[in-house]
């Protein structure tokens, strides 16, 4: 790139992003900067992301109210953003809606991720979970060194979540967790369970991301599911993270990998493929050492190469695509499978990207590259309705915060959002003509706010919505170990 | 004749003048305070404490835009200078994203620091030349110059990794 080049692009960049703010055209008089205006300023224009940082403006800055007279002012500190943020939103106890992505067009090496988890912690569990070889994040790694590679995310709450990442150990690559109660604005960080075979991703081995992602179903339980140099891997924590065990039994259903994991009332199930076919296995919450039960999936035409699970209060959907047909599904509801008989995408054809908002609200992206077609159900997945489609680029990943909402992820890098059920789409995050990104997740805690996940060649990024994927801002990473 | 009548006059022509600078400059100066912070309610409150800051001093300033400006960039300074402390705050600069923007810039642009960052914006966003950037920074000509050359080049870097 020329120099002119780099100057025109950042006189751009700085002009677009400065034309953005609305400061409103003020009265000429110094007014207070009061928590309701925060609040507007932060709910308009999603702010949510660096408002974290705002909390040490308010820190720092005494906001003077003034009153006609130079001379008097009435010395008042702002209300800390964070807790204006907050405001309403401290909802653990209540039920919260994700969604979910599906490995589709994702090779093996990019995670088809999955959303944050569905159930909802006990309001007294809350945020305790700290744990005690925590340690504070800290700035962010100078350019250009190794830092935390995000993976995967899972929040409980609005506010409490975990992410989990990849950085340098030594010379090998090793799981990194981090672990947040004010919504990714701050981090503990710690490590993950030992994982052989690991690597990050660079430039020599493609930008390649491990696949490997983490769930919580509250406070305290926990897993983190993937493949590994060509094995699955499960493992599980009933302390919040502070340790993991090995599951045994993925030898036992002779699963050749780990599609996906989903938990939600009570109860967390996961997708594997054997060598000809896919298993669901389910388990209840709260037991370190839990009994699995496994299920077959039928198949008839023909052994999967991919499939997704996604959850949602209790109900459960799985499909499974070989290459560009779907070729199986059952959903989970009143404690048992059933064959799903009217999947989505019938006539399009797969690989199928599902998410769903409520038990009864489903969304499919499907359909071969060029064509990408969104399918909505409103009973259950028991019949589908056509709506627009999304651009040329396939969905690899999928979500939706309430009925009429559907964001999805693109293979070549881009988030799409639709606010009228899947029928139009703006994009809301580009990728800069000539870069690679990948989407490595897309979910939703609750009606507004989600997270995104995305990796470039070397590094990953973690943004937040508070719009329902309308606009995404960026949050920090934990700070890799030192 | 002095006393009371006399100071009413004295604040009704100061905040006369105080008044057509806010109006005329406070919203220039929030994105300038935006863009080298990346927080508009950060750059919200650095601008309004300048304003109050700077009411009783405008009358006895020369270029009372100029001296704003180099207020709002110390205010922008403290601010990174505490954020350092408060180190977990970090990382992110700014961050509204959508479709048109050119991310990838913003991220290189928050990855730099506040020094090479700062220079970039008044040189390239307002447009000063050099001499008046080291004005508006406090920095000998000499400073600006070389800052403004590396952050270049880091951003360069970046922008090719």
């Amino acid at each position: 790139m020329r120099d002119d080049e780099i100057l025109d692009r950042l006189r751009r960049a700085l002009r677009t992003e400065a034309d953005m703010l609305t400061p409103g055209h003020g009265t000429p008089r110094v007014t207070p900067v009061s928590a309701s205006r925060r609040r507007r300023l932060i709910g308009t224009t999603a702010w949510l992301g660096v408002a974290g940082l705002a909390v040490v403006a308010a820190a720092a800055t005494i906001v003077l109210t003034v009153a006609n007279r130079p001379s008097s002012h009435n010395v008042d500190v702002g209300t800390p953003p964070s807790a204006v943020l907050h405001t309403g939103r401290d909802r653990f106890g209540t039920t919260m809606h994700r969604a979910t992505q599906a490995p589709a067009a994702t090779p093996k090496s990019a995670p088809g991720a999955s959303a944050p988890s569905t159930s909802a912690p006990n309001a007294s569990a809350a945020p305790t979970t700290v744990a005690a070889n925590a340690v504070p994040a800290t700035s962010g790694a100078p350019a250009g060194r190794r830092a935390f590679v995000p993976l995967s995310a899972t929040f409980v709450s609005p506010d409490m979540g975990w992410l989990l990442g990849v950085s340098s150990c030594g010379r090998q690559a090793c799981l990194q967790l981090g672990d947040t109660i004010d919504r990714g604005r701050l981090w503990t960080t710690r490590r993950g369970p030992s994982v052989a075979g690991l690597s990050l991703p660079s430039a020599s081995n493609g930008g390649a991301v491990p696949d490997v992602q983490i769930r919580f179903a509250n406070p305290s339980d926990g897993w983190i599911f993937g493949n590994v140099a060509g094995s699955p891997i499960l493992y599980s924590t009933t302390d919040g993270g502070g340790t993991w065990t090995a599951q045994s039994p993925v030898a036992q259903w002779k699963a050749t990998s780990i599609e996906d994991l989903e938990t939600s009332a009570g109860r967390v199930q996961l997708l594997y493929l054997t060598s000809g076919g896919a298993g669901m296995a389910t388990a209840r919450v709260g037991s370190a050492d839990p009994t699995w039960s496994a299920t077959p999936l039928s198949t008839p035409s023909g052994a999967p190469t991919s499939a997704q699970l996604v959850m949602q209060h209790g109900v459960t959907w799985v499909v499974a695509s070989r290459q560009s047909k779907v070729v199986g599904g059952a959903i989970w509801s009143n404690d048992s499978w059933q064959t799903w008989t009217d999947l989505p995408c019938a006539a399009v054809g797969g690989p199928v990207v599902l998410a769903a908002s409520d038990p009864t609200h489903v969304v499919a992206v499907c359909g071969p590259a060029g064509a990408q077609q969104v399918e909505v159900s409103a009973d259950g997945g028991a019949s589908w309705h056509n709506r627009g489609r999304i651009g040329s680029a396939p969905a690899v990943q999928a979500a939706t915060s309430a009925p009429g909402s559907v964001v999805a992820g693109t293979a070549s890098g881009a988030v799409v959002t639709s606010t009228d059920g899947g029928s139009s789409f703006a994009t809301t995050l580009s990728v800069p003509a000539g870069r690679t990104r990948r989407i490595l997740q897309v979910g939703f805690e609750d009606n507004t706010q989600g997270i995104l996940i995305t990796a470039t060649a070397t590094r990953g990024a973690l943004y937040t919505t508070s719009n329902a994927g309308q606009t995404w801002s960026r949050l920090p990473l934990p700070a890799p170990p030192s | 004749m002095s006393g009371p009548e006399e100071s009413r006059r004295e604040a009704s022509r100061l905040d006369g003048v105080f008044d057509d600078l806010y109006r005329s400059e406070r919203d220039k100066l929030v994105r300038l305070a935006y863009l080298l912070t990346g927080s508009q309610v950060t750059a919200e409150d650095v601008v309004q404490d300048v304003f109050i800051k700077a009411r009783s001093r405008l009358d006895r300033v020369d270029r009372p835009a100029a001296y704003l400006r180099r207020a709002v960039t110390n205010g922008c300074w403290s601010w990174h200078r505490h954020r350092q402390v408060e180190a977990r705050y970090l990382e992110t600069g700014p961050a509204v994203m959508s479709g048109e923007h050119d991310i990838e810039m913003w991220d290189a642009l928050a990855r730099l620091s506040p020094k090479r960052r700062s220079v970039l914006v008044l040189r390239y966003y307002l447009d000063l030349g050099e001499a008046e950037t080291a004005e508006a920074l406090g920095w000998r000509l000499g400073t600006v110059k070389s800052t403004a050359h590396r952050a270049l080049q880091d951003l360069r870097r970046m922008l090719e990794t």
